[in-house]
């Protein structure tokens, strides 16, 4: 049942497990919990639909490398899903299981942990498959691709949700279901503690109303920046043990090297092979050296300096052939001095406003650059292509950088308190009750978008939430 | 009609690039690169090579220059003897692996060429007598059926009103095509490309919202093409016509509505009690409301019964499920947009 709390609100609402937030973490977590027959409460601060008007409860300011904040966010049920583009895999064994560069720690759990959820967050994204391997599809005896043998690279493929908006797709589930007391337009704004637990907690909406929220377990699923912003929000802030609650912001960042020249008709991109729904990019093998980014293939125009005919000479390409624009998606590095803090002036819910300081130096580009070399190099010297590399120095600290509009890292998961905000179970370390669903968790991000993760994330939380309450 | 003339000379003078190049390429065997380097013969093997280098007009002189051998052939030939290989081809392929294991590159204009590959240009520029480097020469547009376009939409919007949206101020176009067309493939509004996406069956565009509001702030017939950037085609899609804003509707109040604009007609205004009116194809009735503008959310209702409703650009239409229900009498048909609130008399209906 879905409620608009402005018209109904009583003075308490209680569950067993009390959501905040109604995006895909927060929808996919109650509905989960409703099917095990767990009774929730899910509170969405926007409403059913756009505002159409802007949200101004998501106003912010930012400092550091420039980054759209403001337009990469969306409160209403559904969340960022209704402007998701719907790319969706899920992260690589060597995500889970490098260290980043840098001074924090990677995940604590291994990629066969959410094996199996990721089959099932396959389904609630409505994706056709959930075969991530090209091997296992065939995929290169399917398309005209390049030989990557030997290069230390090897192809992956993206896959694509129709998108899923969820708020729209999953409403009547949440109309329906008597288990899920969904509250559009409710806020929560404060988590009354003890020094373990959260005992209750208070909601409010924008034209004065308030009420108390009970529940056995809480879990804060409002968005890669708010999760910390709801925390640094409070009177005594959970799981900062390490002062880590807003750290390590991430998102994935772009570079655009250059061009290629290759055989014609290469099959990188979506729509291109029947039958398929994929994108197929190009990304280092386990054991080659630098981050987990992709290399994307787009077909463009053709280059005045380097023609197409070039390629049809003998022992230089000997074939008819195309030209690609090239661009990477690039894993980011957690650095702790890239985080929200609060600022001063607070919203109309006297709720205070988060500054991002987005931390992504011009350093954090020379592996990228290194890996691109290395790329280009293997592919030249077995003659698959040549690369027009235009950009080899890494972008000033003022230059704008393409971004994902992935917010990620801010209350990361780690195997000790020492290094995180949640434990790997998605608790809060300091707070038995109190749980952060999410990308907010995520302490390393390769280069996969994130959707499918939390989405596999959740369905993993709802089974262990079930079981909690199973005592 | 001054929009369409400008608009395809826009399209017609878009940069396009080497047409022609890429048909009829296929894989070339060239027999004299099994001579072997050290064959008296190679010398000439190697010249007959160069002298029919395709596509260096660039790199051919700038080789030459950076590479500053006087005699690129005769270095080429004695580096391919060094090497183990049987054949000039092997050898080639073997050198040029080598430099780029080895980072001997040259950068040309930004494109990264083994050194090797850089002499073997430098003695084709020699030998075709190329000394100073030329870009390729810019062709024009030319028009060409690529696709087999099924339907595509929208074709029309109102005036200030982001057509098909998709959000942050964006909207565009979709066309359903029977295959695949190249990754190269472009949608173009007015004389300019669009960021242009593919699903299986669909291809997709997006306007910038600065180009966005550029479009829909003028009135006019704005033609889309599909374009593929690499062989310099194009194919006519349609136009999107851009319809000048109606007069606003009076509300009951006596004011200016904000949302909506005027009623054109409207109808069925009667029925007979347990008839369906306007029928459909299953046998049910609807309304339909011919009206300059309405929100996508907009609802009619029937004496404040919301009714299923579809938003067109300039048609809302409302299945009306009840209409078997309906007890003769008078019925007020509004048009309720839930996000300003506002609510337009529509007319009265009656059921004898």
């Amino acid at each position: 049942m879905i409620t608009d709390a402005r018209e109904n609100l009583p003075e308490v609402l209680e569950a067993e497990v009390a959501i905040a937030g109604g995006g895909p973490a927060g929808i996919v977590l109650a509905l989960e919990l409703a099917e095990r027959g767990r009774k929730v409460l899910l509170i969405e601060g926007g409403g059913r639909n756009s505002p159409e008007g802007g949200m101004s409860l998501y106003q912010n300011t930012t400092s550091g490398r420039s980054y759209p904040l403001t337009g990469s966010r969306l409160r209403w049920l559904g969340g960022t899903t209704n402007h998701w583009g719907g790319w969706v895999r899920p992260f690589d064994e060597r995500d889970f299981s490098d260290e980043p560069t840098g001074e924090m720690p990677g995940w604590p759990i291994g990629a066969g942990e959410l094996g199996g959820w990721y089959r099932k967050a396959a389904d609630w994204c409505e994706v056709g498959s959930d075969k991530y391997d090209p091997e296992r599809i065939g995929l290169e005896d399917r398309a005209r691709l390049l030989d990557l043998t030997d290069t230390g690279f090897r192809h992956r493929i993206f896959r694509f949700s129709p998108p899923t908006r969820f708020g729209t797709r999953y409403r009547e589930a949440l109309e329906q279901t008597d288990k899920v007391d969904c509250r559009v337009n409710l806020n929560l704004v404060d988590l009354e503690q003890s020094d373990s637990r959260v005992r209750r907690a208070r909601a409010v909406t924008l034209d004065g109303k308030a009420c108390t929220v009970r529940a056995d377990h809480f879990v804060i699923a409002m968005g890669g920046v708010e999760n910390a912003r709801f925390l640094l929000d409070q009177e005594v802030v959970p799981g900062n043990q390490s002062d880590l609650v807003g750290r390590c912001f991430m998102d994935h960042f772009g570079f655009t090297p250059g061009l290629m020249l290759a055989a014609e008709g290469l099959q990188y991109e979506r729509g291109q092979i029947p039958g398929e729904d994929l994108m197929t990019v190009m990304a280092p093998e386990p054991g080659t050296e630098g981050p987990n980014s992709c290399v994307l293939v787009q077909a463009t125009a053709p280059d005045d300096v380097l023609p197409p005919a070039y390629w049809t000479n003998p022992a230089i390409g000997g074939d008819s052939a195309g030209h690609y624009s090239l661009s990477m998606i690039n894993a980011p590095t957690p650095h702790p001095e890239s985080r929200i803090t609060l600022t001063e002036e607070r919203d109309a819910l006297g709720m205070r406003r988060p500054n991002l300081h987005w931390h992504l130096p011009s350093t954090e580009f020379r592996p990228v650059i290194a890996l691109f070399e290395r790329w280009m190099d293997a592919l030249s010297a077995r003659n698959q292509a040549r690369i027009k590399w235009n950009r080899k120095d890494a972008p000033g600290p003022d230059d704008f950088v393409g971004v994902g509009y992935h917010h990620m890292g801010t209350t990361r998961m780690s195997s000790s308190p020492d290094h995180g905000v949640v434990n790997p179970d998605g608790r809060v370390w300091d707070r038995d009750n109190l749980y952060i669903a999410g990308s907010s968790v995520y302490p390393a991000a390769g280069f996969s978008n994130p959707t499918l993760t939390i989405v596999a994330l959740a369905s993993r939380m709802a089974e262990h939430l079930h079981r909690q309450l199973e005592g | 009609m001054r929009r369409r003339t400008l608009l395809q000379t826009a399209g017609l003078s878009f940069v396009g690039l080497q047409l022609g190049l890429l048909s009829g390429c296929g894989r070339d065997s060239a027999p004299e690169l099994a001579t072997p380097p050290s064959d008296p013969g190679a010398r000439e093997a190697l010249r007959e090579l160069a002298g029919r280098l395709n596509g260096i007009e660039f790199v051919g002189p700038v080789c030459a220059t950076e590479i500053g051998e006087a005699e690129p052939l005769e270095a080429l030939l004695q580096q391919l003897r060094d090497t183990p290989e049987t054949t000039l081809e092997a050898a080639l392929l073997t050198r040029i692996a080598s430099d780029f294991a080895n980072g001997e590159r040259l950068d040309i204009a930004g494109w990264q060429l083994s050194r090797t590959e850089c002499l073997l240009l430098a003695a084709g520029a020699h030998e075709q007598g190329m000394s100073e480097p030329r870009r390729t020469e810019q062709g024009e547009l030319q028009f060409q059926q690529f696709a087999e376009i099924e339907r595509w939409g929208p074709e029309e919007t109102i005036e200030g009103r982001i057509f098909n949206p998709i959000g942050n101020g964006r909207g565009g176009f979709w066309i359903r095509v029977a295959e695949p067309v190249p990754g190269s493939t472009r949608l173009m509004l007015d004389g300019v490309l669009l960021a242009t996406h593919f699903e299986p069956g669909v291809v997709t565009a997006s306007l910038e919202p600065d180009y966005m509001d550029e479009v829909i702030a003028k009135p006019g017939m704005y033609p889309l093409l599909m374009v593929d950037t690499a062989r310099n085609i194009a194919q006519r899609v349609g136009y999107l016509t851009v319809r000048p804003r109606p007069p606003a509707a009076t509300l009951a109040d006596g004011s200016q509505s904000a949302v909506f604009c005027q009623v054109e007609r409207w109808g069925p205004d009667h029925a007979n009690q347990g008839q369906a009116f306007n029928e459909q194809p299953d046998g049910g009735a609807a309304f339909w409301v011919r009206i300059g503008c309405a929100p996508r959310n907009a609802r009619l209702r029937l004496n404040g019964r919301p009714l299923p409703t579809t938003v067109s650009t300039s048609l809302v239409t409302a299945r009306v499920p009840h209409y078997a229900e309906l007890e003769p009498g008078d019925y007020v048909l509004d048009i309720h947009d839930p996000d300003s609130g506002e609510t337009l008399q529509v007319g009265t209906f009656r059921v004898n």
